[in-house]
């Protein structure tokens, strides 16, 4: 067997240079796929409220886009609609080691000890939505969420404008333990307070169960012989109960108005179903979230220093267009147009 | 020394004959007396068109309940039925989104849900696996399906007999209340009057008397898995015409009133007891309690509350009154 030709110090040199090419390799191919965004260096997880939610489901298919265009590789855990089934996947997310995170909790509190875990490795935790846990508990990147109170105004001051001011109004909320159901009841009433012709006949919730909203609209259209106006705490419920009422004949008698401004409602609204909807946008949050966790990875912002503690994911109320003929479009409330075209245009494009 | 008279039966007593005829009502007399308290309560209870909407509102539950009767009377249970039902409907809507011929996307509803009814049975009967976990886990499987197909949207793209079937009218009374009148009235008529029926309660009652006396056990079990199931397909079917959309959740809050409404009317768990008149008591019950409730002016925060209260009341009343038969 022959003596190999090389000599000790030249076999040094190339294990060294072998061994810098082991470690510096992968780190100089991370900068160069990040630069072309394609190879998605970037690793991120998310979670939201549960895919059978048409608005977790646009907000997945948003990320999803987004990931592709920035080149962050995307990893789903479903939270199922369900705080234990969602606190099971967010431990199994804690397991791994992510670039950032992004989580929409079903309930305050119930994810903190995996969200603290996730901090403690360094990982920038974005909270979506809902917060996760009450302010100062935990040092997540930051919060992106929608003003509920706002559009409940929104909406309820619409359909209050509708009905002249006084009139038998209806309330049917989402789950009472929900924040953002406890927001958008706050909004309602800090409208409809100021109404003193106005009486708010029922206020049952329907946990945001289509087949509860049927039931409880039949027993509600039984019960009362005139019904003004309903406000419901998303279109989902407010378009099965338009169902119901338009069954029952009485479909020009009440002006029901929604909130999260999904494709179905913005066209029931330009198709004169609903009177208003306002945006809860599933896409900026979700977009907002990947963009924030981008910078906290790629540019290692930091929370409180460079990004604030909370940002407004804010949408337009959706109104029916003005029927006023005007050569000033600029004095009409949304160039007489509305909100509706162009949200439909956003939606589809991720955007809004 | 004994007299002729000693030996022979004594008559029973007229009020212990009606005390045992009560008993078998005891569910009957649970609906009446919460009918009489929504009546006194309410202004708009009692009326006709609020016992029309009753009758609407527990339909889709009657149709459903109908499979979960044969179920239970084999001494087996369904957790999937609900999951079931909202499958069928997106597939169902599903296939109408997809242009195929109606009524094709109805006939494929039904049998993909009376296809995983049979692997229900298959799994319980011939592999011995409990039926609450092979139907745990089918609910996974329907509710995964539905999840899948719909990709989280409301399909709002209905068959059109769906939709006839859910929202309809003939002669003033809606079709779907129509359609769960002859659901029942099939299941009836087939455990009354069927040598299949009479299987069922055999099954349920004794198994291994069933089968001594030459009952395929396996077979009845499986076939009343897809009976099961192909109600609930039904009612799912006829549920997103009602819903007027197909959501990828939108029965599955039903298992429990479907199941419990057939318990609450005197279907025992354990199988071999009950039958579709104690069914129909039962969804009565649900359907004036729920009703009842919306007629009153109740605090919300209360409300859910006073239902487990009154339900528990009513199953207490029921069993007490029945002299513990079922406990």
């Amino acid at each position: 067997m022959g003596k190999p030709d090389i000599s000790r110090r030249k076999f040094m040199i190339q294990s060294a240079l072998a061994s810098m090419g082991i470690v510096a390799g992968p780190a100089f191919l991370q900068t160069v796929r990040a630069a072309d965004g394609k190879n998605r260096p970037l690793k991120a997880a998310f979670s939201n409220a549960g895919l059978q939610a048409t608005w977790c489901a646009q907000g997945k298919d948003t990320v999803e886009q987004w990931g592709e265009w920035l080149g962050v590789e995307i990893h789903w855990y479903d939270g199922q609609l369900d705080v234990a089934k969602q606190r099971a996947a967010v431990d199994a997310m804690a397991a791994k080691d992510w670039d950032f995170v992004a989580i929409q909790s079903l309930s305050i509190g119930s994810l903190v000890e995996p969200v603290q875990k996730m901090i403690d490795k360094g990982i920038p935790v974005i909270a979506m939505d809902t917060m996760l846990a009450p302010w100062g508990k935990i040092k997540q990147h930051t919060f992106i969420a929608p003003d509920n109170v706002w559009m409940a105004e929104q909406v309820t001051q619409a359909l209050v404008d509708a009905i002249g001011g006084k009139g038998k109004v209806v309330m049917t909320q989402g789950s009472l333990g929900h924040t953002g159901a406890q927001g958008r009841a706050q909004g309602f009433y800090n409208v409809i307070k100021r109404y003193p012709d106005i009486e708010v006949i029922d206020e049952s919730p329907a946990d945001w169960d289509v087949a509860k909203v049927a039931q409880l609209w039949e027993n509600l259209l039984n019960r009362y012989k005139k019904i003004d106006a309903a406000f419901f705490h998303n279109d989902d419920m407010a378009l099965a109960a338009y169902h119901v009422i338009k069954n029952a004949g009485r479909e020009n008698e009440i002006v029901l108005g929604g909130i999260d401004g999904m494709p179905p409602a913005v066209q029931a609204v330009l198709d004169g179903k609903l009177h208003a909807t306002a945006r809860n946008s599933a896409a900026r949050i979700h977009w907002g979230a990947l963009v924030a966790g981008y910078y906290a990875a790629m540019q290692k912002e930091m929370p409180g220093k460079d990004i604030p503690e909370f940002i407004l994911a804010d949408g337009p109320a959706i109104l029916p267009p003005s029927k006023e003929k005007t050569d000033k479009p600029w004095l009409l409330k949304g160039y007489g147009i509305g909100a509706g075209p162009g949200l439909l245009w956003q939606e589809k494009h991720f955007l809004a | 020394m004994s007299t002729p008279n000693d030996d022979s039966p004594k008559p029973t007593p007229r009020w212990r004959a009606f005390l045992a005829k009560s008993r078998e009502f005891a569910p009957v007399w649970t609906l009446l007396a919460l009918i009489l308290f929504f009546s006194v309560y309410s202004d708009s209870f009692l009326s006709l068109e609020n016992a029309a909407n009753i009758l609407n509102q527990v339909a889709l539950l009657a149709i459903m309940g109908t499979g979960i009767t044969f179920v239970l009377l084999t001494a087996q249970i369904d957790l999937s039925v609900s999951y079931m039902a909202t499958f069928a409907g997106v597939v169902a809507a599903y296939y109408t989104a997809g242009h195929l011929p109606q009524p094709w996307p109805i006939v494929a509803a039904l049998l993909a849900a009376g296809a995983l009814g049979w692997i229900n049975g298959v799994g319980t009967a011939r592999l011995g696996i409990p039926s609450f976990m092979v139907t745990l886990a089918m609910s996974l499987i329907a509710s995964g399906l539905s999840l899948y197909l719909t990709r989280g949207r409301i399909l709002f793209e209905l068959p059109a007999l769906s939709e006839t079937l859910g929202s309809g009218r003939i002669f003033g009374v809606k079709w779907l209340v129509i359609v769960a009148a002859l659901t029942l009235l099939v299941g009836h008529l087939v455990l009354k009057y069927t040598r299949f029926g009479r299987y069922v309660y055999m099954t349920g009652a004794s198994p291994k008397a069933a089968e001594l006396a030459g009952v395929n056990t396996k077979g009845v079990i499986t076939a009343v898995m897809v009976i099961g199931a192909l109600t609930a397909g039904l009612a799912g079917v006829v549920g997103i015409g009602r819903l007027g959309s197909a959501t990828p959740t939108a029965f599955d809050g039903m298992l429990i009133d479907a199941i419990g409404a057939v318990v609450l009317g005197g279907t025992s768990l354990f199988g071999g007891v009950g039958g579709i008149p104690q069914t129909i008591v039962g969804l009565l019950i649900l359907g004036v309690l729920r009703n009842g409730l919306d007629q009153v002016s109740v605090d919300i925060y209360m409300k859910t509350l006073i239902t487990g209260i009154i339900l528990l009341a009513a199953l207490v009343f029921n069993i007490l009154f029945a002299g513990r038969k079922e406990a």
